[in-house]
């Protein structure tokens, strides 16, 4: 058996023949991203031996990259001396994160059993709202004061920086705890002992605040290259600091929700398989009530034409491509503007850049939709009269570029009226355009019948 | 004095035209050097030439990396040779060959005429990396460590080579074949007594990546093993550069943007909305415009069968845009989730059941509630259409509630086994599907319960 390989039946065959070596082995070489994996997997027994016998920091490495699923379990059946060593060892943002998951019971249950000192900590870090900058910060950083000797720096680097998320980058506050700079650790490996912090430091600080969306945190970071973030409250006082990695998960987290809203889903944490029907159902529900019901717009739409499509039905046939078009070239043009405004700080002064845009491209688009109709439906459905054929074109046309002005218009009202800019995208953009491509369809259609018809 | 706090474009433009140099130095190195290029990008080119020539050559170089493109490519062809010597020599290969990428020939070779021999090489080593692979993307500038250094001769080293280092968070051990042989973090080595040797206290089991592996793949990897730095080898182990988790972001955040691309029928499209060009952003929409508007004639098909029926009856026309995007909302949010759950969470083909059992769940709830609502939207504004009719068009909604959820769960899972991408085969296709699904049943329906 190659213990630096193993599958899950190997796995699950040394802990059944309590192979303590072995195991103690894999925990040691492996990395914990890949061992959590394995244990979702596992009964909870199997799971708990692992714990009892194998070195503390290392089973609660792997307790933080365990889904909040398999988090639960164990929390759940844990004695309280084995909660008190897990938090010793697992860093308070991985704490917080997963409490913020649990139900009230096991929360009561792991504040029992935290130390006065950490679960006053934990406290502060859960009163930060979860999407906050606050809920994501750590306080475990290096602190320097701006009269420390270089010297004195490098020592309380050694002294602090042994449990500090990131120590390429301290922070250098004044008596009154206040942000005033910030020495990267290669500056002062490289400088001379005798010089003060204050002489290195660099003044132009970016920070964010507590009360920061943590999609403002996400921004900061891209836009300036950090690795690290300060945190400030509002007296501009140093109460933790953000790093890259826990940046990540954020963008993906920000993406899923954003998708899930261009779908029309509301929006909710938890992976496919985790989460419940009931669950995926509610999130669902609402806008797929909101949406039938605002259909109706496009059945009154039908219905007040009716005259029109009794004296052509052919007309109804093309319906269906009118308002696939239509919706497809909607969402087409909010996909884009959307992701311009979460990434390329697109904005509503751009109003007038983006319409012009879309109106070109759509213009373009539009011909080259109208070309291949005419000569499609010419050579498959020779039945059809060309006269219908340019008239079913010309809508496509028109949908087109309407359907593409609406699409690139809408997420930046959204913008202007405060609505997350992919919630109005989609689903709502499609219904919008459907009504819009039948009342131009219809309309064309009695202009061609009174005219060439009768 | 001036109030470095109200800086803008405009204030900028005023002290370059006063010759303010000493204002303009300070300012530039008082402020965010980011938020500045944001403001310069905005001036003339003989303004900005004006800057380069007053500011440091450190900061000139600061500042040019952070400008647009575009700007980067105008300013290249004012510099005289001495400029752009200076220029090479103050940025960080990496960046320089990130914007070298994007430029003509004719300015490439400008520049590299400039560089010195060692420089040349490594541009050009660089350059020859495809474009989205890691080799592209990592930096040069790094702390290398041998093996057998003593931990007081690697804490010179690091003081050598620190300071242009892209980080010192994480340092990379090599043998004497430079081979990647371990890593050892800063913080080790302070920690660490002056005499231990590196090779005691590194780690060996480091997680690299070689040069031609794929951005996205990399940044998948440093985000799930938490890594700040990874080491980049060619294919003889032999380390050749690093990528910093930083880096990372802009690929993570490209990738999402590709993935939403698809999911609405768009072709990828790099590069920003308000910088793409009409062309570019034509040309990424049209084919699958064009696809579904001709694959929507199979649902049109299906209607022109049913048509002398429905001239019997025209209120059944008036449901067609109504059952048509449910059934595409209902394929669509489940697509979605499943599309981003294979993305995310790495659900696979061997879910396929847990995935349509959910899926038939949920969509029965949904179904029924889809079921009572309409009933009653229908009674209260359209009262007078009969009640047959409205009985099939609910019916008909339920079923495919069911039908789209199905299908929404599936194709995406489908596309997954046949190695295609999730997101670009199956979410424009579900509307197309469904809709076709959704008219075979309404009008057969129809035509049973009516008596047609």
């Amino acid at each position: 058996m190659d213990l630096l390989n193993l599958t899950l039946a190997e796995f699950r065959t040394l802990i059944e023949q309590k192979k303590v070596k072995d195991l103690r082995y894999v925990f040691e070489e492996w990395h914990p991203a890949d061992i959590a994996d394995l244990l979702t997997h596992l009964t909870l027994e199997e799971i708990l031996f692992l714990f009892k016998t194998i070195n503390k920091e290392q089973t609660s490495q792997v307790f933080s990259y365990c889904t909040i699923d398999t988090q639960e379990r164990l929390i759940e059946a844990f004695s309280g001396p084995q909660i008190k060593t897990l938090l010793e060892h697992v860093e308070f943002d991985d704490v917080v994160d997963f409490l913020e998951d649990l139900p009230d019971v096991l929360v009561r249950k792991v504040l029992q059993n935290a130390s006065d000192s950490q679960r006053q900590e934990i406290n502060v870090l859960l009163s930060y709202h979860p999407n906050s900058a606050g809920a994501l910060l750590t306080t475990r950083y290096v602190e320097l004061n701006e009269e420390d000797t270089l010297k004195t720096a490098i020592e309380k680097v050694r002294l602090q920086g042994k449990g500090a998320a990131s120590i390429q980058t301290c922070f250098v506050v004044n008596q009154n705890d206040r942000l005033i700079g910030t020495v990267l650790l290669k500056e002062m490996l490289t400088s001379n002992e005798d010089i003060l912090i204050d002489e290195i430091m660099e003044t132009d600080i970016i920070s964010v605040n507590t009360k920061d969306d943590r999609e403002e945190v996400v921004k900061v970071f891209s836009k300036y290259d950090l690795s690290v973030v300060p945190v400030v409250n509002e007296q501009f006082c140093l109460v933790g600091i953000i790093t890259v990695d826990d940046v990540i998960d954020v963008i993906e987290e920000e993406a899923t929700e954003d998708i899930q809203r261009m779908a029309g889903i509301t929006p909710f944490e938890g992976s496919y398989l985790q989460t419940s029907v009931w669950d995926m159902f509610k999130s669902r529900i609402p806008w797929l009530l909101v949406l039938m019901i605002s259909a109706t717009l496009t059945g009154l739409v039908m219905e007040s034409y009716a005259h029109i499509t009794i004296a052509l039905t052919s007309l109804v046939i093309f319906i269906p491509m009118l308002m696939d078009t239509a919706g497809n070239a909607g969402s087409q043009a909010s996909a884009m503007v959307i992701r311009g405004i979460s990434i390329d700080h697109l904005d509503i002064k751009d109003f007038f850049v983006v319409l012009l845009k879309e109106m070109k491209a759509s213009v373009l688009t539009g011909l080259i939709l109208f070309v291949v109709n005419v000569v499609r439906i010419v050579v498959f459905s020779p039945s059809i009269a060309l006269g219908v054929a340019i008239l079913v074109s010309l809508a496509i046309f028109f949908t087109i570029v309407l359907a593409n002005l609406i699409g690139g218009s809408l997420p930046l009202v959204a913008l202007l009226i405060k609505v997350d800019p992919a919630a109005m995208s989609g689903p709502v953009i499609t219904t919008l355009v459907d009504a819009v491509a039948l009342i131009i369809y219809f309309n064309m259609a009695a202009f061609y019948l009174e005219r060439f018809i009768q | 004095m001036i109030d470095f706090a109200q800086c803008n474009a405009e204030m900028i433009r005023d002290l370059i035209q006063e010759r303010q140099v000493k204002y303009l130095r300070e300012l530039f190195d008082e402020y965010n050097i980011i938020d500045l290029a944001e403001m310069v990008a905005e001036l003339e080119v003989e303004e900005i030439m004006f800057l380069f020539k007053t500011l440091r050559k450190e900061v000139s170089a600061e500042l040019f990396t952070y400008l647009p493109n575009d700007v980067k490519a105008q300013m290249i062809t004012s510099f005289t040779s001495g400029q752009i010597k200076s220029m090479i020599e103050n940025l960080y290969t990496d960046d320089l060959v990130d914007f070298l990428q994007d430029l003509p020939a004719n300015l490439i070779r400008q520049i590299l005429k400039e560089a010195d021999q060692e420089q040349r090489s490594e541009i050009n080593l660089l350059l020859s990396y495809p474009t989205y692979s890691a080799g592209s993307l990592m930096s040069l500038d790094f702390v290398e460590l041998k093996a057998e250094d003593s931990v007081k001769q690697a804490i010179q080293k690091i003081k050598r080579q620190g300071k242009a280092a892209e980080t010192i968070q994480v340092c990379f051990v090599v043998d004497l074949q430079r081979n990647l042989v371990g890593s050892v973090s800063l913080r080790t080595i302070l920690f660490a007594q002056d005499d231990a040797t590196i090779k005691d206290i590194m780690d060996i089991d480091v997680i690299y990546a070689t040069t031609r592996d794929d951005q996205e793949h990399v940044a998948k990897m440093m985000q799930r093993y938490d890594m700040t730095v990874c080491p980049i080898v060619n294919d003889e182990l032999r380390l050749i550069g690093i990528v910093t988790i930083d880096d990372m972001i802009d690929v993570l955040e490209e990738e999402v943007t590709e993935d939403i691309q698809k999911m609405a029928a768009i072709i990828p499209l790099e590069g920003s909305y308000l910088e793409s060009t009409l062309g570019e952003i034509v040309k990424s929409r049209i084919a699958w415009l064009l696809v579904l508007m001709v694959s929507a004639t199979l649902t049109g098909g299906i209607i022109g069968g049913f048509e002398e029926k429905i001239a019997l009856i025209p209120a059944l026309s008036f449901f067609i845009p109504m059952i048509m995007s449910t059934a595409g909302n209902a394929g669509s949010q489940a697509s979605t989730m499943v599309i981003r759950g294979i993305i995310v969470d790495q659900l696979d083909t061997k879910d396929i059941f847990k995935v349509l059992s959910k899926e038939l769940s949920i969509a029965l709830l949904s179904g029924s509630v889809i079921f009572i609502a309409n009933m009653v939207r229908v009674l209260i504004f359209m009262p007078e259409t009969d009640i047959t009719v409205h009985i099939v068009v609910s019916v008909t909604m339920f079923i495919m509630m069911v039908i789209s959820k199905m299908v929404g769960g599936l194709l995406p899972l489908l596309a997954k086994k046949f190695k295609q991408d999730p997101a670009a085969m199956a979410a424009p296709l579900i509307t197309t599907i469904v809709d076709a699904l959704a008219m075979l049943i309404y009008f057969t329906l129809a035509l049973a319960w009516l008596g047609l």
